[in-house]
């Protein structure tokens, strides 16, 4: 066999684990990769989209979830990365938050670089009794206009709150799922 | 995927989440976490209705398991609470019709 190039072995070594390195951090494992399949095989597990900060048919999508340690029964304010499109005044933003069901959602315009008042109609499972509340600001699940009293304050792009109450409870230990799509109107 | 236990001023835990916010922590430590508080929320369930005494819960959460069922019960003594007229008032002390 003739040789093109020599290189120093432990410099190889220390670069390639580096890579190693990176590649279990991102994909959340400590085991050892072996070159070049162990690597590729590993690239090739790790999830995309992990924490929701992508995009949906070409629209910014926001998700996540979060589970209370104890019932809460005032405003709870969920966090995400801000949305690009803050400046635009012609997308709509839709959300879900659901807890074993997926639910309509109310949706208002995004306009002068706030969220409006927007959904959010969710529903959950309470040892075995279902609860299923709409707050909204636009139309609700079976299209028809319903008052906004209930719509969420908050007007960020990079949070939304969920309008708990001493009569909405949220619920110690049920984990809650949210979706956000910046849709185009 | 990004997990998050979210606390308060006093340090409390709050909520664990996936997602955006908090304070960054792993899945395993996610899960832990998870795994306690929903075993915590059954304690509160059982010790509310009876279920369990509080003695058959770990000694480190007696306090926090006692201290939850006693405000689910403040909190549904308040919305039972309702303003009476005086004359219905003073008729119940009185022994009359409830």
């Amino acid at each position: 066999m003739a040789y093109d190039k020599v290189i120093d072995s432990a410099v190889l070594e220390a670069d390639l684990t580096s890579v190693a390195d990176a590649i279990r951090e991102k994909g959340g494992t400590s085991e050892t990769l072996s070159f070049p399949d162990g690597f590729t095989e590993a690239i090739a597990a790790i999830e995309s989209g992990g924490g929701g900060d992508d995009t949906i048919c070409g629209y910014e999508k926001r998700s996540g979830s979060f589970t209370l340690s104890e019932d809460v029964t005032s405003a709870y304010t969920v966090e995400f990365e801000e949305m690009a499109n803050k400046f635009r005044s012609d997308f709509i933003i839709m959300g879900w938050i659901d807890f074993l069901t997926v639910h309509g959602t109310i949706i208002n315009t995004y306009n002068g670089g706030q969220l409006s008042d927007f959904f959010l109609t969710y529903s959950y499972w309470m040892n075995g009794s279902r609860a299923e509340t709409g707050y909204a600001a636009g139309r609700n699940t079976s299209g028809s206009t319903t008052s906004n009293s209930n719509a969420s304050t908050s007007r960020t792009y990079n949070s939304f709150t969920v309008p708990f109450s001493s009569t909405q409870k949220g619920i110690a230990g049920c984990t809650y799922n949210w979706v956000l799509v910046a849709m185009k109107k | 995927m990004r997990y998050y236990a979210q606390y308060n001023e006093s340090g409390k835990l709050v909520s664990i989440g996936t997602g955006y916010g908090g304070v960054e922590i792993t899945e395993a430590e996610y899960n832990t976490l998870l795994t306690e508080i929903r075993e915590k929320a059954v304690l509160v369930n059982q010790l509310y209705n009876g279920e369990i005494t509080i003695d058959s819960i770990p000694t480190e959460w007696q306090e926090e398991i006692q201290r939850r069922v006693d405000e689910r019960i403040a909190a549904e003594g308040e919305a039972e609470e309702q303003d009476i007229p005086a004359e219905e008032a003073l008729a119940i002390i009185l022994g009359g019709e409830v």
